[in-house]
């Protein structure tokens, strides 16, 4: 029993660990609320508990920031760094962008707003963990605690048919997904016969050749895995299905707060335990960059659904973050970090408009839909033409500052080339990027449609408001995230600061 | 090594046997009259047997799953309740924390409706 | 040591049996079986390997509980008319393509890492590996977020769960919220269009 006895009760860091824990007490708190009966309950009370609980946790998350290679949590589980503070917080302003979103969405009076509601912050409580994880069995949790969530509410509009093949596809999808990040984790460990990433880091090398196979199968499934989860081609097939099927709301979500955390781990697990293997695994993932940047532009060109179109966008987004996690080196930690912040404003800035407008159209979210919305509404036409230039990369925006970043990451860590395929890459995207600009501002007002009109299903939107004051949160989510993009790309020195420290997190590179 | 085994495999051997037996032995011996009233299910439950394309309803996903949620639960339970003496009051704390989740998810379950028969 | 051995060579015969069965069997009551019996023999591979809690666990949840849901879904959807693959197309013919490549790539990875201890002695588990008092200390210490992380895990399947078999009461009762009460006026199907509904009639 010698075994045993030397296993001692884990000293619980209760500051270090306030902000997981402020999530999981508000998520139980929201699921309580939501079973009270009352219109106010579930319309006000139970979102405004949800966006306190967020709060709460930010403010936690501000509170316990430290720079530099932070001591791990409970026996090295979870770490508490600037790159897990820094990814956390982006994932509470995508909750709390999703919140406002999702307040007139006929989700969440599918689902229950208890539901929904406590759904999604088990769904950000996932994503904490990912990226703070320090253990493979930490991460495994973490990932499903993230996924499982999603499932549900992908197919929250229990009675959108899209909505539930959205969810299945997903579910399927993600469970190969999840289960090949399992089998390449249970490789790794078995090659190194270490759970804890700073372990494993110091066992290659030492007890295990660098070459060894059964390690490099266990990096290549892991990283499939993972690629899955991110959207990176040729594991990217599932996101347009998925993204036009989903509530609007959850598309947004996930499109900004699940890729986050995807590249976080991707970050973690890459740089921090296996950065030995870079010069393995560093052109392996380049090629997957190479292929997801062109795959992803190309995808885009011929969609005329806005939420596909972005789907596609978000693919080849995808393959520019992977150009900083691709180096291994600092430059490209703080370079992917400072791009996730810009691409979640300008993503966010894109769907709200998306949502405000599939409302109140019976076009639902086609290209169409905002045809003439430069005359009709220029309230809404502004974010989405500034998130459009953001995520194309047009000087003065985020998405420029963002690009220029993982440009130079990529050319001072020996892939010049796949600097070169960024430009390449960004320069495709303006032929779909810039459709939509001109279908706002150049094309005149889509005529009614002739015909049997779409049905307007009261799940998708289709509420009777035809004006955008009528739904004041989706407009400000709008404008407040197109400001920050405009605001990132012509002050972008205190994000720059904030990535600089995110870079501090992780010693060895 | 694996001698400690042998009380599990004896067990489960005897219960192979006896049980084998007595289901041959009731196909052998037992007297046959079938009428329609003994094809009936007793006093409740499914017809015993039923075309491909029968039915079941979505109730029973529902308990099967909830089934699971619980059957893990005790799973988890039984090895830290072998530590309670070892890790004393924290073993005590953290195992509180892990039941009273479950407690807000059985709460939940039941004021929704979810335990209901319908 | 023999009788191990033969135990071993009966276990993994019965384990990959049961994976096959469970791919090539057309009907899916008959494939759930055989899902229960490579789940069985793959507890008896981790009584081999000394891990008894998790072979005991093993038979707990996945033979008895998870097999369970297994065959209500199944006979919730009501399978065998349909076939299970309506049409062949790339990706059916690619599938094993790639499974044999990824099983030729696993046997190079073993192969190359871990045969070479075939001649070498067993290593030897320490006294109280895989009891239940170890895995117990272990989740105490070392694996505590990930254990209270279950249970929280645990909550949100349950919410998932409630929340896709449209089990809402409360909900439906209160009936005030403006979009529930439009989302029900359009179609209130007489049967729950959840998983059936799914499967059956994605593209």
């Amino acid at each position: 029993m010698s075994l045993i006895a030397q296993v001692q009760a884990p000293t619980v860091d209760f500051r270090g660990l306030s902000p997981l824990i402020a999530l999981v007490v508000g998520a139980n708190v929201v699921l309580l609320a939501g079973l009270l009966r009352g219109a106010g309950v579930q319309r006000v009370l139970v979102p405004l508990l949800a966006a306190v609980t967020l709060i709460v946790a930010g403010a936690l998350s501000v509170a316990i920031w430290e720079t530099g290679d932070v001591e791990p949590l409970v026996q090295s589980a979870l770490a508490m760094d600037t790159l897990t503070l820094s990814m956390s917080l982006l994932f509470y302003l995508a909750g709390l962008a999703t919140i406002a979103l999702s307040l007139r969405s006929s989700a969440v009076g599918e689902a229950g707003a208890g539901e929904y509601y406590t759904l999604l912050l088990a769904s950000i409580s996932g994503m904490v963990v990912l990226a703070a994880a320090e253990n493979l069995i930490t991460l495994f949790v973490g990932l499903e605690l993230l996924s499982i969530p999603l499932y549900v509410l992908c197919g929250s509009a229990v009675r959108e048919r899209a909505s539930l093949e959205s969810g299945l596809k997903y579910l399927v999808i993600g469970s190969v997904g999840s289960a090949t990040v399992l089998y390449g984790l249970a490789l790794i460990y078995g090659a190194t016969g270490q759970t804890d990433l700073g372990r494993i880091a110091a066992a290659i090398g030492e007890q295990v050749e660098v070459g060894d196979p059964l390690l490099l199968t266990g990096i290549a499934l892991t990283a499939s895995g993972l690629a899955f989860k991110a959207s990176v081609a040729p594991f990217h097939q599932w996101t347009p299905d998925v993204y036009q099927g989903a509530p609007t709301p959850i598309t947004a979500f996930m499109a900004v707060a699940t890729k986050t955390a995807a590249f976080a781990v991707f970050l973690r697990l890459f740089d921090a335990a296996l950065s030995t293997n870079q010069v393995e695994w560093g052109p392996a993932l380049a090629a997957l960059a190479l292929a997801t940047i062109l795959i992803g532009n190309v995808g885009a060109i011929g969609q005329r659904s806005l939420k596909r179109l972005l789907a596609w966008s978000g693919v080849a987004q995808a393959g520019y973050l992977l150009a900083g996690v691709v180096v291994g080196t600092r430059l490209g930690l703080q370079a992917t970090a400072f791009y996730l912040a810009t691409y979640l404003v300008m993503n966010m800035a894109a769907f709200a408009v998306v949502i405000a407008s599939e409302r109140v159209s019976e076009r639902g979210d086609d290209i169409s839909s905002v045809e003439g919305l430069g005359a009709r509404s220029p309230v809404l036409a502004w974010p989405l033409t500034i998130a459009m230039l953001g995520l194309a990369g047009f000087p003065a925006t985020a998405g420029f500052m963002g690009k220029f970043y993982l440009i130079d990451a990529a050319v001072d860590g020996q892939y010049a080339w796949l600097g070169v395929t960024i430009v390449v890459g960004s320069m495709i995207s303006l032929v779909y990027y810039l459709r939509v600009v001109a279908a706002m501002w150049m094309a005149p007002d889509a005529p009614p449609l002739a015909g049997p009109v779409r049905r307007m299903s009261p799940a998708s939107g289709g509420s009777p408001e035809a004006d955008p004051r009528a739904q004041p949160e989706t407009v400000a989510v709008a404008l407040v995230c197109a400001a920050l993009t405009i605001a990132i790309g012509i002050f972008p020195s205190p994000l720059f600061d904030l990535a600089v420290q995110v870079g501090t997190s992780i010693s060895g590179i | 090594m694996l001698g400690s085994y042998l009380p599990a495999l004896v067990f489960l051997a005897l219960g192979l046997v006896v049980g084998g037996v007595l289901t041959v032995l009731n196909g052998i011996i037992g007297p046959k009259r079938p009428g329609t009233v003994k094809e009936q299910p007793y006093e409740c439950g499914l017809p015993s047997e039923v075309t491909s394309n029968f039915r079941f309803g979505i109730s029973f996903y529902l308990i099967a799953m909830l089934f699971i949620l619980f059957d893990i639960e005790v799973v988890f339970l039984y090895p830290v309740a072998v530590q309670l003496e070892a890790f004393g009051l924290f073993a005590l704390i953290e195992i509180m924390v892990f039941i009273f989740l479950l407690f807000v998810a059985f709460v939940f379950v039941w004021r929704r409706g979810a335990l209901e028969w319908r | 040591m023999l009788f191990e051995q033969v135990l071993f060579f009966v276990a993994a015969a019965g384990a990959i049996a049961g994976a096959l069965g469970v791919v090539m069997i057309q009907n899916p009551f008959y494939s759930v079986l055989a899902l229960v019996g490579h789940l069985v023999a793959l507890a008896l591979l981790f009584l081999l390997l000394r891990a008894e809690f998790l072979a005991a666990a093993q038979l707990v949840v996945y033979a008895g509980a998870v097999m369970v849901l297994y065959v209500f879904v199944v006979a919730y959807i009501g399978g065998a008319d349909e076939p299970l693959s309506p049409e062949g197309g790339a990706i059916a013919r690619l599938g094993p393509l790639f499974a044999l490549a990824l099983l030729l790539e696993l046997t190079i990875a073993v192969g190359g890492s871990e045969l070479a201890a075939l001649e070498s002695a067993p290593g030897t588990a320490a006294p109280g590996f895989g009891s239940p008092a170890q895995i117990g200390a272990l989740l105490l210490s070392k694996f505590l977020i990930p254990f209270e992380a279950a249970s929280f895990l645990l909550l949100v399947a349950a919410v998932g769960a409630v929340v896709l078999a449209r089990r809402r009461r409360g909900l439906e009762e209160a009936g005030a919220e403006g979009a529930t009460q439009v989302a029900r006026e359009v179609r209130e199907p007489a049967e729950p269009a959840t998983v059936a509904g799914a499967s059956g009639e994605a593209r």
